[in-house]
């Protein structure tokens, strides 16, 4: 499958239609809570899923993954922050908070990432999944840290008094808070289920983890189609400068997801892909209550329009077959 | 028979929901004991806010308050928003019956 195919699967088209529906500005939308309540659903099946498989792992393999996507998670969100800092095009607030969604990963994009795979049959290793479980929180981290050093350096520029209280924020209970996610936790636990139970009796599960998957899957992009629309009315205030990022960002990581799954991890392109799409994706579910909290000088418009609005949708449609074949000719070198 | 009221203050806050339970503490520290949390949508300065995810998902706390409380209250949300915290934060008198 390539080109134009990969946008010919149903979860793509359900993505395109949620978009058009907006566009014609039609009353179509889910009850309130439903979206959350479908992310739960794919989180637990992905999980139970890469459970299964990881029980048959390599655990050398398994670990070099943990190390990887740790190491992807820090040094990700510092190129974003380098690049938005770049001529002080962005402020220091907005760019910490931003760059840690780039850190972080979107599990939506990871599944997308998987229907493409599994609807044109190639097969891929199971350890992205679990990269997608370590990659979660770390950005949430440097994110905290270069926001905690703008401040610091803001308040040594003002004086005594003036502007806005530089008060540490209890950045421990930050990052607990961000390591017991809700995403993360239920993701392991499935995983650890997935793990831990025989063979046989997760058969019983299969038609709920597998069979109904890629359909509950549409529905979900559906919902994602029609938030991305909404946030096109925000495009003009967050600027050119942001709008590129939300493309850009995701060429780097994909870019260097590719070359850990092949060069350093000797994964399949399939699964240099997926270890691509972790790079490339923004998060939107654990990453923005946390920078709410934890940076609140950003503007939480600015990173909900790029995750949501430009990177998501660039990553289902450009990003999945683009590194996809990225990782086919990388490979081949 | 005449109905008897006791004056006190109203106080509404619609801030994220990833701020509740941090404000649900500071209310307990200053002797808050009840308060009332609706799940709201909108928009403003923080952009849409249609409870899609946990980051655009916003809430509306009323806290209905004796004049001493309300003090310790109004001083203690100060300090969020000097924190840069986005809170919107108003207050009316109320009468209420016991």
């Amino acid at each position: 499958m390539s080109g134009f195919d990969s946008l010919l699967i149903p979860a793509v088209l359900f993505f395109a239609l949620g978009v058009f529906a907006r566009l014609i500005k039609s009353d179509l939308k889910f009850p309130e809570g439903m979206g959350k309540g479908i992310s739960l659903y794919l989180l637990m099946a992905i999980g139970l899923k890469g459970g299964a498989e990881l029980a048959k792992a390599d655990f050398g393999i398994a670990f070099q993954s943990i190390f990887w996507a740790f190491i992807m998670g820090l040094v990700i969100p510092m190129i974003g922050y380098a690049l938005l800092r770049f001529r002080d095009r962005i402020d220091p607030f907005n760019a910490a908070a931003i760059t840690a969604h780039y850190g972080s990963v979107s599990a939506a994009t990871f599944l997308t990432a998987i229907a493409f795979l599994e609807t044109s049959g190639i097969a891929h290793e199971s350890y992205p999944i679990i990269m997608m479980v370590i990659m979660e929180s770390p950005a949430i981290i440097i994110g905290l840290v270069l926001a905690m050093l703008a401040r610091k350096k803001l308040a040594k520029s003002k004086p005594a008094g003036e502007g806005q209280e530089v008060e540490s924020l209890n950045t421990g209970a930050l990052l607990k808070e961000a390591f017991t996610n809700g995403s993360v936790v239920l993701l392991m636990g499935a995983m650890l289920v997935g793990a831990l139970a025989s063979p046989e009796a997760m058969e019983k599960v299969y038609p709920f983890s597998n069979e109904i998957f890629m359909g509950v899957l549409c529905l979900f992009l559906l919902e994602m189609g029609i938030e991305a629309a909404k946030r096109i009315k925000s495009f003009k205030n967050a600027g050119a400068t942001l709008i590129s990022f939300g493309i850009i960002m995701p060429l780097i990581g994909g870019t260097i997801g590719v070359f850990v799954g092949v060069t350093l991890l000797g994964f399949s392109p399939a699964g240099a892909m997926l270890v691509a799409i972790l790079g490339s994706s923004a998060s939107y579910i654990a990453v923005p209550p946390a920078m709410r909290y934890g940076v609140p000088e950003a503007n939480p418009s600015f990173y909900l329009t790029l995750t949501l609005g430009v990177t998501f949708p660039f990553n289902v449609v450009i990003g999945i077959p683009m590194f996809y074949q990225m990782a086919i000719w990388y490979s081949g070198l | 028979m005449s109905v008897v009221t006791h004056a006190e203050k109203i106080v509404q806050i619609i801030t994220s929901s990833s701020l509740e339970s941090r404000l649900v503490d500071t209310f307990e520290e200053i002797g808050i004991a009840g308060y009332t949390v609706f799940n709201v949508r909108g928009d403003g300065d923080t952009g849409i806010q249609d409870s899609h995810i946990d980051g655009d998902t916003n809430i509306l706390i009323m806290i209905v308050t004796t004049p001493e409380s309300y003090e310790r209250l109004m001083e203690a949300l100060n300090k969020y928003k000097r924190k840069g915290q986005h809170l919107m934060v108003f207050s009316m008198n109320t009468e209420v019956l016991y």
